[in-house]
């Protein structure tokens, strides 16, 4: 068995299935509605070529198809190293991710681009600078079903901006999150006081951009008019998401960053992360 | 220099009237408004038919209430002409308008920014109006209006002029007026409608990059509506005609005038001719032209249906019920294509594409059923009034002709006897000889102290429709540039059709040039070959029905009827909105000509036997 699924206890293992895996699969045994997938663990990328995996790898995918009842598998395909969501060094983005793969094959092909960047020599000198080992490249492979979000957002369980750790600042806009991670969009922010969830500040913006999926991944596109000097959450989505902030930061015992969307009804945790530059 | 050609006036200042047009107006204040003569309304309009107008205009302001605009439209006759003021709802003081014009000229930028703020106002306040009306558009159609509309027809079918009194005819008049400003109401179901499909087209154009409005508007075309279904029966009437070689003969061979008469001296032609009267009881309740209440209905005189029945059955090949399944088809790959594509967006613009399709689909039917119950069949029930009366009058000696009465006001025909009503025709028919020699000016009154550059989206959906603004750069002796109103490019012999008694010109496979054309013109759109006209945006009349004939059209061109001339070789280019001459004589090129009508034929199997 090479999986790891999302939830299994082997998961929260951050030195296997890296920290993002690890987070996610404590919170999705906690409560929270993290989209269902499985890792590929460091040992197994370290010591089996993706390709060598295929027959798992689309056995799983049948597995959550059933499981969830889907017509197709559309997931997010994202490397992790393990020393990434450490305490001490955060660096997103390092590695790869592939959003909107759809179907085993795809994926298989998605995973194969994450063991080969791993060895890249991009990100052989970004360890090297970071006095982690270059020996064997540490890590992980996530696979998740895409959650096709409506809004995504990054919550802050402590104001980034101010340092004050008594509010919760939610930067909130339409589509797939990369237009917000990627800060290709000025997003809408909300202030939420934590002692009564009091939503303190709204400031609505225009927000140009959003990241869509595609056939074969995303695209960022324009946001029609109509919808985007509109709030992109209610005053209760809000006030749900500054919940799933708070619970996060006392399971986590730090001030966390938060990656969640809403697709239709259901919030859904998609990043949890240490706030590691907090004044 | 002619009163049209007057320079442009002075933002803001009275427009100075020419010596042969001077006004006398009755209430001061209406010289503050900006009055435009209409391209509608090029020529003097009786007082009768100006009542008729302006009782449906003032009905019409229901409609721009209920879709948030801020102002009514008023109609004044002047000088025997009919022209247009709007009137603001709440007007902003005389002293902000007249800043609001020096800031324009001063510092256009500043000026730019505060017109997008008050357009930006302004489109919120026409959304709040609209958006819950094209979310139900189908019911609010179906259910709530047509209802109505059908109920006033029916009284009036059900109306026996020639057994009323005069004093109950008298009644009935009033009563018809009352009912015009109630179908007017009813009509306000234009806004909504242009707003849906203006809507839709502009969210389609967002969403995918590179779309055009044409490729918008598929998504909407192929739905069975009044006129094409009118037109199909018209057609196969032709087929019926072209199998009984009596009646064949008699179409291809008589000039329109005879044929009736021909036809019912022939015992073959019997069983067509009682169809076609079935077919002209039913389509055939309207006028040549939507106020043309001075003239015959096609009931009375069907020559436009004869010379269109002529044309169709020298076509052996167009088979227009063809149409809607190849339509049809077209759409539901558009949609299901738009539908993949927004697969992956957010939900609340699915729900808004969804609801924006749903109510232009409708909106596109809307757009000629509106037209066949209430520009149609009422004003030719309003005419039978107006010419029973006349016709009473005129036995009576009271006038000398039924027609006159169209020279008399609603309340002089109240008033009966006591008025000289002779004296007061030929007095209105004097004048209006005289001014039939004057060019009318374009605009009377004050001009406008500065130009609303965003009215909001309900204005630029109604720009897109029937009053869209002409484009002036074309000066070209043989090329215009207008609006694409329907796809494809084709080549056609023009022929400059001004009236619907001018249609006979037409000839299969020309291109129709005209001012716009009107909802009796369509059956002509099944023998032409493309489609000009000079007035009116994408969500016109003759675009909309263009694009159900799957014919070229190009729209909004300013000048095309001054331009082109009957008998020249035209190109008519639907996707860029271009037409240009070819060449400037039909027979040498008699060729290319045959292979325009080739193309316009070209996808429908031969007719067999």
């Amino acid at each position: 068995m090479n999986l790891l699924w999302l939830g299994d206890p082997k998961s929260f293992d951050v030195a296997l299935v890296g920290g993002k895996a690890a987070n996610l699969s404590r919170l999705a045994r906690l409560y929270h509605r993290v989209p269902d997938g499985f890792s590929l663990p460091v040992t197994v990328m370290a010591e089996v070529h993706p390709l060598d995996l295929r027959d798992e790898i689309t056995a799983a995918i049948s597995d959550l198809m059933n499981c969830h009842r889907l017509p197709d598998f559309i997931a997010a395909v994202r490397s992790s190293a393990v020393d990434e969501d450490g305490a001490t060094a955060s660096f997103a983005g390092q590695h790869e991710t592939y959003l909107n793969i759809v179907g085993a094959d795809a994926i298989i092909q998605a995973v194969m681009r994450c063991w080969e960047s791993a060895r890249s020599e991009h990100a052989l000198d970004y360890r090297r600078k970071q006095g982690l080992s270059i020996e064997r490249p540490q890590i992980a492979v996530l696979v998740q079903q895409l959650v096709a979000a409506d809004v995504s957002a990054v919550v802050f369980s402590a104001n980034p901006i101010t340092g004050n750790r008594d509010e919760i600042m939610i930067n909130a806009s339409w589509g797939l999150g990369e237009s917000i991670v990627g800060g290709t969009v000025r997003p809408d922010t909300f202030i939420v006081r934590k002692s009564d969830l009091a939503i303190t500040q709204r400031a609505i913006a225009v927000k140009q951009r959003m990241t869509v999926s595609a056939p074969g991944g995303t695209r960022e596109v324009e946001v029609p008019r109509f919808l985007r000097t509109q709030a992109s959450l209610n005053d209760e989505q809000v006030i749900e998401m500054a919940k799933l902030a708070l619970t996060l930061e006392v399971t986590m015992e730090h001030p966390v960053d938060v990656e969640c969307a809403y697709a239709g009804d259901e919030l859904y945790l998609l990043q949890c992360r240490p706030i590691t530059t907090l004044k | 220099m002619s009163n049209s050609e007057m320079q442009t006036p002075t933002p803001g200042q009275p427009i100075p009237m020419p010596p042969n047009f001077q006004v006398k107006w009755a209430d001061p204040r209406d010289s503050k408004l900006t009055w435009m003569s209409s391209p509608q309304f090029k020529t003097s309009i009786s007082p009768l038919i100006y009542a008729v107008i302006s009782a449906f205009l003032v009905g019409g302001n229901a409609g721009f209430e209920g879709a948030g605009l801020p102002f009514e439209i008023r109609i004044e006759r002047i000088n025997t002409y009919p022209y247009m003021g709007m009137v603001p709802k709440a007007a902003p003081p005389d002293v902000v308008i007249k800043g609001m014009g020096l800031l324009n000229r001063a510092a256009p930028g500043v000026f730019k920014m505060m017109m997008g703020k008050v357009g930006a106002g302004m489109s919120k306040q026409q959304e709040a109006a609209l958006n819950p009306i094209i979310e139900r558009f189908d019911a609010y159609w179906n259910d709530e209006l047509l209802p109505e509309i059908k109920q006033h027809i029916a009284y009036f079918e059900s109306s026996d002029l020639r057994g009323m009194s005069l004093d109950q005819l008298r009644a009935h008049l009033s009563e018809t007026l009352k009912r015009v400003e109630r179908m007017a109401a009813l009509h306000g179901v234009i806004m909504p409608m242009l707003y849906a499909m203006s809507q839709f087209e502009e969210l389609y154009c967002e969403l995918f990059e590179g779309a055009t409005t044409l490729d918008a508007l598929r998504l909407t075309q192929g739905f069975d509506n009044k006129t094409m279904e009118g037109d199909r029966a018209l057609w196969r009437l032709s087929r019926a005609a072209r199998s009984i070689p009596d009646v064949s003969e008699i179409l291809s061979k008589r000039a329109a005038g005879e044929i009736i008469p021909a036809l019912e001296k022939s015992a073959a032609s019997q069983q067509f001719l009682a169809d076609l009267h079935k077919w002209l009881a039913y389509y055939g309740q309207r006028l040549n032209s939507v106020f043309a209440l001075d003239q015959p209905s096609w009931i009375e005189d069907p020559t436009p249906v004869i010379q269109n029945l002529q044309a169709y059955i020298s076509m052996p090949n167009l088979r227009p019920e063809m149409e809607p399944a190849a339509l049809a088809a077209e759409r539901e790959k558009a949609v299901a294509e738009a539908r993949a594509k927004l697969a992956g967006y957010p939900q609340p613009i699915v729900a808004r594409f969804e609801t924006l399709l749903k109510a232009a689909q409708v909106a596109t039917v809307v757009h000629e059923d509106h037209n066949f119950w209430i520009d149609q069949r009422l004003f030719y029930h309003v005419q039978r009034v107006i010419m029973e009366f006349g016709g009473r009058l005129a036995q009576a000696g009271t006038l000398d002709a039924a027609n006159d009465v169209l020279y008399l006001t609603p309340n002089e025909l109240q008033k009966g006897q006591d008025i000289s009503m002779k004296r007061l025709v030929q007095d209105r028919k004097t004048e209006m000889e005289h001014f039939s020699k004057v060019t009318p000016p374009p605009m009377l009154g004050t001009a406008p102290a500065f130009e609303m550059t965003d009215g909001g989206s309900m204005v630029r959906a109604m720009f897109k429709g029937e009053m869209s603004p002409a484009p002036t750069g074309n000066s070209e002796m043989n090329k215009v540039k207008g609006l694409p109103g329907s796809a494809g490019v084709t080549r056609g012999t023009a022929r400059v059709i001004h009236s619907l008694a001018e249609a006979g010109k037409l000839q299969p496979g020309d291109v129709l040039v005209a001012i716009a054309t009107e909802p009796p013109w369509t059956p002509l759109f099944a023998t032409a070959s493309a489609i000009v006209t000079d007035s009116g945006g994408v969500l016109s009349h003759s675009a909309v029905v263009a694009r159900e004939y799957r014919i070229p059209a190009v729209v909004g061109t300013g000048n095309a009827t001054a331009t082109f001339k009957d008998g020249q070789l035209l190109e008519v280019d639907g996707n860029a909105g271009i037409v240009r001459v070819v060449s400037e004589n039909e027979e040498s090129d008699a060729i290319n000509l045959q292979s325009a009508i080739e193309n316009r034929k070209s996808n429908e199997p031969a007719l067999v036997g």
